[in-house]
């Protein structure tokens, strides 16, 4: 059995990492929340546009990604900052912390003011990275590591090397008995059938093709490109075929690869926790990079592993994001972003098994405490998909 | 000699990383080691070649998957795209049906 080291939380769940978090509620207390976080080296802070003038579905996203976002196991304590009138109740957001056996604090902007509310906030975030700074890493089993798997600014590399190698750590984590979250739903369609054939009961079916149904309902009130005459969704263009890409289902595929063999065993809606049981868990995300992270932290990812054929700076408030290209090009360009260059592949001189057994050895690295480029850089990104109107 | 990438054992298919002229011979490189084929035709940078040959109505297996059928009789070494695949794929159906 492999091992990591890691911070085990009083629920059984390991961290990667020990952040104490600054969590507004709503859009109103964020500027306050951020002011709270750049007074505290040693506290994070997820800055957001959403939490209140939000209904049904929509205002349900929002209330459940901020709850499961604190209860990341890579989140030591949390201080939530409210403004007061918000629909988004940030008692009931610091009870639920609690709860969890976190320690967790709340201040509302509206009983006294952004000046005192900064001073009060800041005071209790201190005190919480003190304690938070006493926590240390244990060895614990490697199947406690949740992966997120992400792929944005594609190019000819990424299903050729970057998808890949990501699917090859998929299968090694999986024969750990490890747990491995895949997203994007508008990147799955195209080959949706061959994903129905791995899942192995019919409510997962039927809330895969809910979810499925949904997205493309949706796009097109606003665009019928997505779909074809029939209303097939027909996401491959005159480029991809040029490119070499021969069907939907090859197109796809190349994004789906990320998840490699692993068997699916859950769909969950965008930012749902996913189960103890481990396997692969679809969840229903956007492919807009930042939204679908933070979806898949929410859900319980600890470590992200993100393939880039162009490259791009994105990281993650809580998560480490590990970022991948098959290009080149592109990662000596963007150096100072790019974690892993597995252009080997194409140019012949390593295999896919061993650009696999070489990346794992990153992310065990990196989920023993390394730091990634987008750690380094600050690149604190948190952006909670809107599915509503605002009102 | 040019090279080419198989993603998978199962796959039937490679996919040459430059561009491949007639008769040229190709080294594909899988995860259980290496294959030689000679290029039956002219094949462009990313696209695929038939690493074993495919009847017709067969499968075209990539990354370990189905990603359309074959519509013709394909030779190893013959250039594998839209003048001889068909996409599979359906529309959507509650519970995940194929029509």
């Amino acid at each position: 059995m492999k091992t990591m080291m890691g911070y085990l939380r009083s629920d059984g769940s390991v961290g990667v990492r020990n952040h104490v978090l600054v969590l507004p509620s709503v859009l109103c207390s964020s500027n306050v929340a951020r002011k709270i976080s750049a007074a505290v080296p040693g506290s994070v802070v997820a800055s957001h546009n959403q939490g209140c003038a939000q209904l049904g579905d929509d205002f349900q996203q929002t209330r459940r990604t901020l709850i499961n976002t604190a209860l990341n196991p890579n989140v030591a304590a949390v201080l939530v900052v409210g403004l007061g009138c918000e629909r988004v109740s940030p008692h009931e957001l610091r009870d639920v912390i609690l709860d969890s056996g976190k320690p967790a604090g709340l201040i509302m902007v509206q009983d006294y003011g952004t000046v005192e509310a900064v001073e009060r906030g800041t005071a209790i975030v201190r005190k919480m990275v003190e304690e938070a700074s006493k926590s240390e890493r244990e060895e614990v089993p490697l199947s406690r590591l949740v992966l997120g798997m992400e792929c944005g600014g594609s190019d000819f590399s990424s299903g050729l090397s970057a998808n890949p190698v990501v699917g090859e750590a998929a299968d090694i984590l999986w024969r750990e008995e490890g747990r491995v979250i895949l997203s994007e739903t508008t990147e799955l369609v195209g080959a949706e059938h061959l994903l129905f054939e791995r899942m192995k009961n019919e409510e997962m079916k039927r809330r895969f093709a809910g979810m499925l149904k949904r997205m493309i309902d949706e796009s097109m009130k606003n665009s019928r490109d997505v779909v074809d005459k029939e209303n097939v969704p027909n996401n491959i263009s005159p480029g991809n075929v040029r490119g070499g890409l021969t069907t939907l289902e090859e197109k796809s595929l190349g994004a789906m690869i990320k998840g490699g063999k692993v068997p699916i065993v859950g769909v969950k809606e965008y930012g749902e926790l996913i189960d103890p049981e481990p396997g692969l868990y679809l969840m229903d995300t956007p492919g807009y990079d930042v939204e679908s992270v933070t979806g898949m932290v929410a859900g319980g990812s600890t470590v992200v592993l993100f393939t880039t054929g162009q490259g791009t700076p994105t990281g993650n408030a809580i998560a480490p994001v590990i970022k991948i290209t098959g290009n080149h090009e592109t990662a000596k360009k963007m150096k100072m972003n790019i974690d892993f260059d597995c252009s080997a592949i194409i140019s012949g001189k390593e295999t896919l098994e061993e650009g696999g057994k070489r990346l794992f050895e990153l992310v065990l690295r990196v989920a023993n405490g390394e730091k990634t480029k987008s750690e380094i850089l600050g690149q604190d990104d948190f952006s909670i998909w809107n599915v509503g109107i605002k009102l | 000699m040019k090279h080419a990438i198989l993603l998978s054992l199962n796959d039937n298919v490679a996919t040459v990383l430059e561009k491949v002229d007639i008769g040229e011979e190709i080294e594909v490189k899988g995860v259980s080691g290496l294959q030689m084929l000679v290029a039956k035709e002219e094949i462009p940078f990313g696209h695929k070649v038939a690493v074993r040959d495919i009847k017709r109505n067969e499968r075209i297996i990539k990354y370990n998957n189905k990603i359309g059928i074959a519509t013709s009789n394909i030779s190893t070494g013959q250039h594998v795209h839209i003048q001889n695949v068909v996409s599979e794929r359906t529309e959507i159906k509650e519970g995940g049906d194929r029509a």
